[in-house]
């Protein structure tokens, strides 16, 4: 017991409570100052480099969504060797459409939603790849339309991975 | 009252190497060309001048500080203008780190080059975490600097970091700072998932293979056996995971436990030897697996807690080695 009692003496609770209590102070903006923030909507606010509040891997889906590309014959586009731009990169893009679009119509479910909802989100992201984020390599290997695949991953009864595409966008 | 967590004591010379090696990672996290590059031919290698090189010039969705200051965070991005002598005053700015002279002068510099360039790669739509770890340690050293300024009112530590009681504080806020980031990533997944989390991570080869899927589509190259051993390791872990879920709970399960535990590293440099070598391999089994960037968490971690653990015990082996041939000595 009193080495119990020793080791929660020597413990830093000072530097613990300091920082346990800047966990929940956000940066706002303009003008810039400082809160506190406790529920959900802050988490998002608490986004400021090199603080983070994106939760990596604290929720395994059992439906994770990843994307890919292919020209107008249906052949996939290389996204980083020829486009520079990771696939996981345009992933986070689409994924973050999807759930401004779910926000917009009152869901969370973003697997659930509907193709034209899914495909207001795809056309944004290959807008961003085409006129903002891989303007330049896709003009100068004079790529035409590129489209945008969405793939719903599951573990089936047999405990096989499926998976379900859908195109959501051309452009 | 002592305190369970003490920083250690260290050489002159081991606080000089950690902060050399440090200059070398923050130069690696800059858009900075390097000295050696590979010749257009292919055929060998040249010394060339540094160059500053930023792929972006707008922040289309900004986060962090260029919501409110895209202009600061924009700035770093004329290389046409800058490329020649702004790479130079940075290489400046990074030798005089190197020296641990005046840390006050030269370090928050690094921070605020570091932080606008993270701010304008996350500022492109999409978020990436790998280089976030170099930031946060210079801002536990920036921080930890203004506050010994403004209570102790010294601004000079002389050249070659002198007094080197300051220097182990340096090195004790940026292990601090590292260890929070592991112990912090694991609470997160408690909250958002509580202990569900051990449970659902049997759903970890959906990911995998997600993740898979989306290293195939960046090169159109599927891993196979000709690739050697590790290019189709995630496939064989995959197919593993699947048929073996309780095994698939306890091996990524082991990864939070490790994270909670990573506290454990702060206590010594015994510890920090262990704790930081189990880390360096968790990262490095991660990036064999999922293709994940964790090369900065790794620098930093062999730097500031596997070094100072491994020049300990070659420390106490040649004290050791010594005594014992003196002693043979005066036998003889």
């Amino acid at each position: 017991m009193q080495n119990v009692r020793n080791l929660i003496a020597r413990f830093p609770f000072k530097t613990g409570i300091t920082v346990g209590f800047l966990c929940f102070v956000i940066v706002r903006h303009e003008p810039t100052r400082l809160g506190l923030g406790f529920g959900k909507d802050s988490v998002k606010e608490a986004e400021f480099y090199p603080l983070s509040s994106f939760p990596m891997y604290s929720k395994f889906s059992s439906n994770p969504i990843y994307v890919y590309l292919t020209d107008v014959n249906d052949d996939p586009i290389a996204c980083h060797k020829r486009l520079g731009v990771l696939a996981s990169e345009l992933k986070k893009k689409y994924d973050k459409e999807l759930r401004i679009v779910a926000k917009r119509e009152g869901t969370t479910s973003i697997s659930k939603l509907a193709p034209r909802l899914k495909a207001e989100a795809g056309m944004v992201t290959l807008r961003w790849l085409r006129k903002e984020r891989a303007t330049e390599a896709i003009a100068e290997q004079n790529i035409g339309p590129i489209l945008l695949h969405e793939v719903i991953l599951r573990r089936d009864e047999g405990n096989e991975i499926t998976k379900a595409i859908t195109l959501v966008g051309e452009l | 009252m002592k305190t369970f967590f003490v920083h250690s004591v260290y050489a002159r010379w081991e606080l000089v190497l950690m902060r050399g090696l440090f200059a070398l990672v923050i130069w690696d996290a800059l858009p900075l060309t390097g000295l050696i590059q590979p010749d257009p031919s292919g055929t060998g290698s040249t010394v060339r001048k540094p160059e500053w090189r930023v792929h972006y010039d707008t922040t289309p969705k900004p986060t962090g500080l260029a919501i409110s200051n895209a202009e600061w965070v924009t700035s770093i991005a004329t290389p046409a203008a800058r490329s020649s002598w702004f790479a130079a005053v940075i290489v400046l700015l990074l030798m005089g780190y190197a020296l641990g002279a005046a840390p006050i002068v030269f370090t928050p510099p690094l921070l605020a080059l570091t932080v606008l360039y993270g701010t304008l790669n996350n500022s492109q739509g999409a978020i990436t975490h790998h280089l976030q770890v170099v930031s946060l340690a210079l801002l536990a050293q920036t921080a930890y600097l203004i506050w010994e300024l403004v209570r102790r009112r010294k601004w000079r530590t002389g050249w070659l970091g002198n007094p080197a009681d300051r220097e182990g504080r340096i090195v004790w806020v940026t292990q601090q700072a590292v260890v929070a980031t592991y112990v912090v990533s694991a609470l997160t997944k408690l909250k958002e998932s509580g202990f569900g989390w051990f449970v659902d991570a049997a759903r970890f080869p959906i990911q995998l293979k997600k993740n898979n899927q989306m290293a195939y589509y960046n090169h159109l190259k599927a891993p196979n056996e000709a690739d050697g051993y590790w290019a189709s390791l995630p496939a064989k872990i995959e197919v593993l995971f699947l048929e073996s879920p309780n095994l698939c709970r306890v091996v990524i399960g082991s990864g939070l436990v490790l994270e909670l535990v990573a506290v454990l590293a702060l206590v010594g440099r015994r510890w920090a030897l262990a704790v930081g070598a189990v880390l360096v391999a968790f990262h490095l089994s991660i990036s064999a697996v999922m293709s994940l960037d964790f090369r900065f968490n790794i620098y930093l971690l062999l730097i500031f807690f596997v070094l100072p653990g491994i020049t300990a015990f070659l420390a106490r082996w040649s004290i050791r080695a010594t005594q014992r041939g003196k002693t043979e000595a005066k036998v003889r």
